[in-house]
């Protein structure tokens, strides 16, 4: 099971402090919100806790790993077996297809390597879910904003993280839409999935369990 | 890519011009494993008539001919078969040459009152002799002496095939034509039967019936000498022909022996002819590369590479602003940084190895593969593949300190 704690972590850019003094514990099957003005740091504070960017100082453990004390490049490995990732904006390599773009987060994880056949059935699943199924064999640049988002986040889920980071995962989403990723995250933290998000949304922190503000000087709790 | 693939091209051509003593090229082969070419002259029609306008013509060919006979890179061989008229002959029509090919006879004719047959008969050098190990049954083989031409005499020297020794004996004195000029023929031997001998025409020539005659060659300026009368011309003309139009044997490749002719070529200031055997498609693309000038290969060699540098540079940047939603997808599914410029250098691999594959190919066509020069484009191709990773790794590095990915997924 998953535990997340960060103390008294900073972030500095280019000499300017984005954020200090940030205390957060997660646990295991939680939905964390971190609320915030925009440009405040809500984006750099989940990179941190994805492994992408390191913090200035304090300390974060995930799992009982000491993130801090690793390099880069052994948090992408961390990241590529435990953790999820659905950006603002769902980045995807148009060249390949729905399908495969889904795929790509089992390349770096040792116990998904091997594309069987419960793996590709729960594609499908998930992609009926979030009804994108019919498009799993076009070319991902054919598909809209929307629906990319979608296949953005059956991408994060498909390796089973323990932890998923969600930056505005709703933001580009219908409400219905929306309710649907909602209830699916409920679904995921039964399981003992930890989600932390950024969001603007209200509904969205409404059905989250825990929910912060973060701001230059911490994250409070709301 | 095209650059990729110019760049590796002039590899190429640099490898020939340094390798090209070790290329391969199909060859016939024959005389104990010798390479054998035949210089053939390009003087047809009008272009004879204007070389041959003034004496220089003479004295050039005359020139080229020296230096083709001496040349220790080869060994030059002329077995040039040449009709000629012996007077008052009796020996019969089988001794004439266009009766052994099915055709009537050439009827005889008068000259000074003598009667003159057409009989079989070809001029070879000394090279004949040594090489196709003839046996003379009586009498001795021409000395160097007697392949000079003498203007001071109209005696020349004739070696007769067997089935002449029933009519004349050694020493005996025969009147011929050869080429409209009087000849007294001095017999100096007689062949034994059936000696066979290889002509540029024929694998296999017996001897039996032919009047051998030496491969003149002219020491001094022939211009001194040469007739004023174009019909008494003729005979220069066609002794000179006689040795150009030479097999030349050796253990040179066609390359090498395009090298050997194009030097004599341009010191005899004579160009006027093939090399059959050196000639095809495959020989002459390697000859036109090895004639480019090493200094502009390697300039060019230089030019190229930068540019090709700046180009994959600026590729390159372009390739990863293009391609940053790639990096990112890959990013975040938990690829490292190390992973992500590994990705970007196994493509410009790929472009460096499709530009060292393509060049190859053309020449494979056109050759039939030699294996050392293979092994040396490759190396040489692989030194420079070294160099261009090792600067696209350097690259690579520097443009992400510039292109923070993970920036990107903060839009």
């Amino acid at each position: 099971m998953s535990k997340i704690i960060l103390k008294s972590i900073s972030k500095s850019f280019k000499g300017t402090v984005i954020f200090n003094n940030v205390n957060l514990t997660g646990e295991t099957g939680k939905i964390i919100a971190i609320k915030g003005k925009s440009g405040v740091g809500k984006s750099t504070l989940l990179n941190i806790i994805a492994g992408l960017e390191t913090s200035s100082s304090g300390s974060y453990r995930f799992d009982d790993i000491d993130m801090e004390k690793k390099s880069l490049n052994e948090l992408a490995k961390v990241r590529g077996e435990s953790i999820g990732y659905i950006s603002q904006f769902s980045p995807m390599i148009p060249k390949l297809t729905t399908f495969e773009n889904i795929c790509i987060p089992l390349i770096f994880n040792k116990k998904n390597r091997n594309l069987e056949e419960s793996k590709i059935t729960k594609i499908v699943e998930l992609s009926k879910l979030f009804q994108v199924h019919h498009l799993l064999d076009k070319k991902i640049k054919k598909l809209s904003g929307g629906e990319i988002q979608r296949v953005g986040i059956i991408r994060s889920i498909i390796s089973e993280p323990k932890l998923i980071v969600a930056d505005e995962p709703t933001g580009s989403l219908d409400d219905e839409t929306a309710s649907t990723i909602l209830n699916f995250f409920r679904e995921l933290k039964s399981n003992g999935t930890t989600i932390i998000l950024a969001t603007h949304s209200q509904m969205v922190a409404a059905q989250s369990d825990i929910v912060y503000n973060l701001t230059k000087e911490g994250l409070y709790l709301e | 890519m095209l650059i990729a693939i110019m760049f590796f091209f002039l590899i190429l051509i640099l490898v020939v011009n340094l390798d090209q003593a070790n290329i391969e090229t199909q060859t016939v082969s024959n005389f104990e494993g010798k390479n054998i070419y035949q210089v053939s002259d390009d003087l047809i029609d009008n272009k004879e008539t204007r070389f041959f306008s003034s004496s220089d013509g003479y004295d050039t060919l005359s020139n080229f001919n020296n230096k083709l006979s001496t040349s220790s890179k080869f060994i030059s061989y002329t077995a040039h078969w040449q009709p000629i008229n012996l007077a008052n002959f009796k020996g019969g029509n089988s001794f004439d040459p266009d009766y052994q090919y099915g055709s009537p006879p050439k009827p005889t004719f008068k000259l000074n009152d003598k009667v003159y047959s057409s009989v079989l008969s070809l001029q070879i050098n000394d090279s004949v002799f040594n090489l196709n190990h003839i046996q003379i049954l009586e009498g001795r083989k021409f000395s160097k002496k007697e392949y000079i031409y003498n203007n001071n005499t109209n005696k020349i020297p004739v070696i007769l095939g067997n089935d002449y020794s029933s009519m004349y004996k050694l020493g005996d004195n025969i009147n011929i034509l050869v080429y409209g000029k009087e000849f007294q023929g001095h017999i100096i031997g007689f062949f034994e039967p059936s000696q066979k001998i290889m002509t540029s025409n024929e694998p296999e020539v017996i001897l039996d019936k032919y009047i051998i005659l030496p491969a003149l060659t002219f020491k001094t300026a022939l211009s001194n000498y040469l007739p004023k009368d174009p019909n008494a011309q003729v005979f220069f003309r066609a002794t000179l022909f006689a040795t150009t139009n030479s097999l030349l044997l050796t253990d040179s490749s066609p390359l090498e022996i395009r090298k050997d002719m194009d030097r004599i070529s341009k010191s005899a200031e004579f160009e006027d002819f093939q090399i059959i055997g050196a000639s095809g498609l495959a020989i002459n693309t390697l000859v036109s590369m090895t004639k480019a000038n090493l200094k502009l290969i390697y300039l060019a060699i230089a030019i190229l590479f930068l540019i090709a540098m700046c180009t994959f540079v600026y590729t390159l940047y372009l390739k990863v602003k293009k391609n940053i939603d790639t990096y990112t997808v890959l990013l975040i599914s938990g690829a490292n940084m190390n992973y992500i410029k590994k990705y970007i250098r196994a493509e410009f691999l790929l472009i460096s190895i499709i530009g060292i594959i393509v060049p190859l190919i053309p020449f494979a066509l056109i050759l039939s593969g030699s294996l050392s020069f293979l092994i040396n484009y490759l190396f040489i191709s692989f030194i420079f593949l070294i160099i261009i990773l090792i600067l696209i790794k350097i690259v690579v590095n520097k443009i992400f300190d510039k292109v923070d990915i993970v920036q990107y997924l903060k839009r």
